[in-house]
């Protein structure tokens, strides 16, 4: 047993707050963990040398276990086409599908996720009872996806579901078979049909790029399809369980909405300590390809490493007074929440985004809100790598005037 | 304002992703050698957050 076992046993207590979980996790060391069959990383510096170095540490196992990424047994399985793969054939890839997701890029989609992120949160004054999961961080970051990636309006509902179903088929190994090879061609088939009726223009939207660069030969059409079903699974329930997060730390820590309602520009490092305290993904594995010392500790060729970035967000070596939240650290944005190195988080800056301007409108359109249950009793998702509540129950005080 | 751009030479691959989108930043000498410019101006910033991005092996930090 080691310290990771309540985690790993979904007990929780310790997923809705891990922390003194990783404390002890880092000071120990690097350890083995039989629960999982890992070497834990959970040292601030260990992660970022492990994270760093993708030679010594493969990505083929990121989430766990091993999924053959270049010869499925399938070869129309959706297996995503970054994830979990390594150099050279991961730098090629990215390289390719960076482009629709630069800084830049996002933050010209900002005007239009400021609009669904407005009507998202108006919709909720028309609600008896508003659970802020159900009612709100569940649903926007698809339509944010859609909007992204080009999917006609009329489309977005079938779109959703078949979002949520190969979600689900990623993250477990049971379920209906012929089911996922249903969604998988459905899916495929639609994308395809999107592809195909490109008019040529290379615009904003992430599907024009996919299929320039098709075009261009860069991608075949499966690959294209791969990274499209991928932005699904990678940015769904991560930023559903970011603004959950936030809303959780804004319910329950005294004073900090009425901090951000009287400066809104502390929103975005209140975003930051959000991901970096409430850590949407708490951490990843790798696979050990040579012997490699971290942290003093020796890890053999061939082991398992699970790398905690919850553990590196809350380690008190890199943070200073660490288990506060505070909205004036000079190295807010340095957090690990998205990873680093060659495979940090592509959607990062469209996840940033959508975290403000949801946070914003809050602010902008709510006097106050209660959330109804105490902290303690907040369902948290039953799993020690997707972090965060699944139920927000709350009382809501719209500001008067607005929008009636 | 200036920000400061730094490259984890460890990291750093050469495959020139900085320097084809910000070849004012960035470029490589005639060794094939990355070089480029640690300090750079407000008005860069967006082009060099860019190229912060667009590397493939993430080398490059840019501290503002």
């Amino acid at each position: 047993m080691s310290a990771l076992s309540p985690l790993v046993s979904h007990d929780q207590d310790s997923l809705r707050c891990p922390a003194d979980i990783y404390r002890q996790l880092r000071d120990e060391g690097v350890r083995y963990a039989p629960e999982i069959d890992a070497y834990v990383v959970s040292r601030h510096d260990d992660v970022i040398r492990v994270l760093r170095d993708g030679k010594t540490f493969s990505s083929r196992n990121t989430v766990g276990r091993v999924v053959a990424a270049d010869a499925p047994a399938d070869p129309r399985a959706l297996t995503p086409l970054l994830l979990m793969s390594d150099d050279p054939v991961h730098a090629r890839r990215r390289s390719i599908v960076n482009r629709a997701f630069t800084p830049s890029k996002v933050a010209a989609w900002e005007p239009q996720v400021r609009q669904l992120a407005r009507e998202h949160v108006e919709r909720l004054r028309d609600l008896s009872d508003v659970d802020f999961v159900r009612d709100l961080a569940a649903l926007l970051p698809v339509r944010v996806i859609s909007m992204v990636l080009g999917v006609p309006l009329e489309d977005v509902a079938k779109f959703r579901e078949w979002s949520e179903e190969i979600t689900s088929s990623v993250g477990h190994h049971v379920g209906d078979e012929a089911r996922r090879q249903q969604v998988q061609d459905e899916f495929t088939a639609y994308i395809g049909e999107l592809l195909d009726r490109w008019d040529g223009v290379v615009d904003s939207s992430v599907l024009s790029q996919i299929a320039a660069a098709e075009k261009a030969g860069e991608l075949t059409r499966h690959e294209g399809v791969r990274f499209t079903a991928e932005l699904l699974v990678a940015g769904n329930i991560t930023t559903t369980h970011h603004i959950s997060s936030s809303i959780a730390l804004l319910g329950h820590a005294k004073g900090i909405f009425e901090h951000l309602q009287e400066d809104p520009k502390l929103i975005q490092p209140f975003i930051e300590e959000s991901l970096r305290l409430e850590s949407p993904i708490q951490g990843f594995y790798r696979l050990a390809m040579a012997d490699a010392e971290v942290g003093g500790s020796v890890i053999p060729e061939g082991a398992r490493v699970f790398v905690l970035y919850g553990s590196a967000n809350q380690d008190e070596a890199a943070w200073a007074d660490c288990p506060h939240m505070r909205l004036d650290r000079p190295n807010a944005a340095a957090h690990v929440a998205f990873g680093k190195g060659a495979h940090a988080c592509i959607g990062s800056a469209l996840a940033r985004l959508e975290g403000r301007v949801v946070i914003e409108q809050l602010v902008e359109q709510l006097q106050s809100f209660e959330l109804i249950k105490p902290p303690s009793q907040v369902p948290y998702q039953a799993s020690f790598v997707n972090h965060g509540p699944l139920s927000l129950p709350a009382r809501l005080t719209f500001r008067e005037g607005d929008n009636q | 304002m200036t920000a400061k751009i730094s490259v984890d030479r460890t990291a750093c691959q050469r495959q020139g992703a900085c320097a084809a989108h910000a070849p004012e930043i960035f470029s490589f000498d005639e060794a094939g050698e990355l070089i480029f410019r640690s300090e750079i101006d407000a008005a860069e910033t967006d082009v060099a957050e860019d190229a912060v991005f667009l590397c493939p092996t993430q080398a490059i930090t840019l501290t503002q």
